[in-house]
């Protein structure tokens, strides 16, 4: 069987170069870009540099994220959460390149080698850092980001069902991860 | 203080620390411009293949390469066997969504609506889907009174009333996910403390049994002919093949053990395993032959669910929720529907006029410690007045009527919720009584700071006296943790010196 022909690229007419030439709507694109990036990119970093508990690789994720948003902008636009979608390819990208690092360098420590987050509470922090990464994300989502149930499940591409258990989950075990330690 | 409050100071606090990368917003947008180059060159070079279906039959009803699994139960479920009597799939006709008002089925011919309604404070339906007979198998967000909070409900065809089915325990949760085809039997997903477990119960006796042992990290299940299909998350995602009947069946498909991309939805039908993937470049719908484990993928943008039926019908949710099927060689979107965060496809359906509720729209409280009345307080007259009557409110249980004064008063009741009736009803049905902890505090000494008069005192004094004054009010299970603890973080209330309902609130 083979694999699906590629999707549309009629947005790459549209979008056509950063200083001259642009048509209206090209340019009307751009501001609308750049009016979502300058107001959301501190907002996905944070989170993803809570989420992946390295700063370096959240900055690097983010930037990513936000290029790819720009590629596929016209489409993005139109998301409910566009910047639940920014983070989500944020932390794909994020984890194939510490799944990659893993591969090179045979280590499953975290963090995954730039700069690392930590919070204030020891406790707390290794026992969010122990959780599944699928897990932290909506623990991130839910209670940093203040996402509802609904937000967190589109951003994460995930059923609403499958956020609420994850969350009771990762609840359940922090409440015993806390309550063992001396 | 309760975990959830202390982890949203750290991560807000932790997060106000993290340096932000200065922007470069030309380089993002120079990224943005190579990638998209790149894109065009690769698919000007690519040549234009279709999807070519195949529907194949698989080994499932071949008794020679079916293994049967043992079972202890004598009654269901029933007595395995090798023998599959085909059933001819129900044939798709009816889109059904849950959501904030209930159930909606969307006729896909006419679009007509039909919807179906719960009691008042119950309206949400978390997750439906068809049982294969004209019926509807659901789960309330908040279930009615008097069935158990969480209990899986079945509203068989032609009935007015649903029945409850099973319920999970307190801190657990079940999701109805499918229906065996042809069979009374549905396949249901049960978490608990040791993970997430797949069950069988059978809708006509309620008696259930495990299908998947209790795994972490399951994404997400489906059945078709017989097998059910699990995929499991962690590093790398995977699927497991497992008898309805029980037991694993470990040869069936060449897909079993391969690491597969990041999944977040699974469905299976007619000899193919479909699944939404994010690839670098976006979401995908990926249809695998569950033979030869054969790829081939549509690009669905940003949906996140997966329903397929047994005739074929795939729908998945984005923006909206598309219907269709994979046919010579590509996806074939046939109909769309109002986008929702739940949706199942459905035969033909027998429920019109029915209700979701019981009809008793009772609201929950539990017995009251002290039921009499409330000794006055030297309190300004105005203070001591709302003391009174939310004594006096709890007390009876009029949940209504203290939201209703929660709501004027401005009163801050809680994390996260905007409906203070709604938010004490989830509470109180998850076994936290707010009406019995008013009655239990506002019997107890008040403190005085600036903002007001607080109850219990110990929640701004902290003093050994005011500790010993609250230690009768608490469970001796409280008082043990509100002390390891080290501050008093359970429910109090603040009225102001002006009497308004300033904080009714747990937690930190």
């Amino acid at each position: 069987m083979d694999p699906p022909a590629s999707s549309s690229n009629e947005e790459d007419s549209e979008l056509t170069g950063l200083d001259t030439g642009e048509q209206p709507i090209v340019r009307l694109q751009h501001a609308s870009f750049e009016a979502f990036y300058r107001s959301q990119r501190s907002h996905v970093m944070r989170a993803l540099a809570l989420t992946l508990g390295d700063r370096d690789l959240a900055a690097d994720a983010t930037d990513e994220a936000m290029a790819r948003a720009f590629q596929h902008w016209r489409s993005v636009q139109g998301f409910d959460n566009q910047p639940g979608w920014v983070y989500r390819v944020g932390l794909n990208w994020a984890r194939s390149r510490i799944r990659k690092r893993q591969r090179e360098v045979l280590t499953d420590t975290f963090p995954q080698g730039g700069v690392e987050v930590r919070m204030s509470d020891p406790d707390l922090d290794r026992a969010v850092k122990g959780l599944p990464m699928d897990t932290r994300a909506v623990v991130i989502l839910r209670h940093y980001l203040d996402w509802s149930t609904d937000e967190v499940a589109r951003a994460l591409g995930i059923k609403p069902g499958t956020v609420k258990s994850r969350l009771h989950r990762a609840m359940h075990d922090l409440r015993n991860e806390l309550e063992t330690r001396p | 203080m309760k975990i959830e409050d202390r982890l949203r100071r750290q991560l807000h606090d932790t997060a106000e620390l993290v340096p932000i990368r200065p922007e470069d917003y030309e380089q993002v947008v120079r990224r943005g411009h190579q990638r998209k180059m790149v894109t065009a060159v690769g698919a000007a070079g690519a040549s234009v293949v279709s999807i070519v279906a195949v529907i194949a039959v698989l080994s499932f009803n071949n008794p020679s390469t079916r293994p049967v699994a043992a079972t202890t139960s004598t009654t269901f479920p029933p007595a395995t066997t090798t023998t599959v009597v085909p059933v001819p799939p129900v044939v798709t006709s009816n889109v059904v969504t849950a959501g904030p008002n209930g159930i909606t089925v969307r006729d896909l011919i006419t679009s007509e609506e039909t919807d179906l309604v719960s009691d008042p404070y119950y309206e949400t339906i978390s997750w439906a889907v068809d049982d294969g007979a004209g019926g509807l198998v659901f789960v309330h967000e908040i279930t009615p009174m008097p069935w158990a909070q969480g209990s899986i409900m079945w509203l068989p065809a032609g009935e007015k009333l649903p029945r409850p089915l099973i319920a999970p325990g307190p801190g657990e949760l079940m999701v109805p996910l499918e229906m065996v085809d042809g069979e009374q039997t549905l396949i249901l997903r049960y978490d608990t403390l040791n993970g997430s477990e797949i069950r069988a119960l059978d809708l006509a006796t309620s008696a259930s049994y495990p299908v998947v042992p209790a795994t972490n990290d399951v994404i997400d299940a489906a059945v078709d002919a017989g097998i059910v299909v699990i995929v499991t998350g962690g590093d790398c995602n995977s699927v497991e093949f497992h008898f309805v009947a029980g037991g694993r069946y470990e040869d069936f498909s060449p897909l079993e053990g391969e690491c597969l991309p990041s999944i977040n939805a699974v469905g299976m039908a007619g000899g193919f395993l479909y699944t939404i993937e994010d690839s670098t470049d976006g979401r995908q719908l990926v249809v695998r032959h569950l033979a030869t484990g054969e790829p081939t993928g549509a690009d669905i943008g940003d949906a996140w669910d997966l329903q397929v039926a047994a005739d074929g019908t795939v729908a998945f949710g984005g923006k909206t929720i598309t219907i269709g099927r994979f046919m010579e060689g590509a996806f074939d979107p046939l109909t769309d529907a109002p986008n929702s965060s739940t949706f199942t496809l459905a035969g033909s359906l027998d429920v019109a006029g029915a209700s979701l509720g019981s009809g008793e729209s009772s609201l929950p409280c539990t017995p009251l410690d002290r039921p009499g009345a409330l000794a006055p307080q030297d309190l300004p007259e105005v203070v001591e007045a709302t003391r009174q009557r939310l004594y006096s409110l709890a007390a009876m249980c009029d949940l209504e009527a203290l939201a209703q004064l929660a709501v004027a008063d401005g009163t801050a009741f809680g994390f996260g919720d905007d409906d203070p009736l709604r938010s004490w009803i989830r509470s109180a049905r998850h076994g936290y009584d707010v009406a019995n902890w008013i009655v239990r505090i506002l019997n107890t000494e008040p403190a005085m700071n600036e903002f007001g008069y607080a109850w219990p005192a110990v929640f701004l004094t902290n003093t050994e006296q005011d500790w010993e004054a609250v230690s009768g009010t608490l469970t001796a299970e409280e008082y043990r943790q509100a002390r390891e603890f080290g501050s008093y973080a359970f429910f109090r209330i603040v009225i102001q010196a002006d009497g308004r309902w300033a904080v009714a609130i747990a937690g930190d």
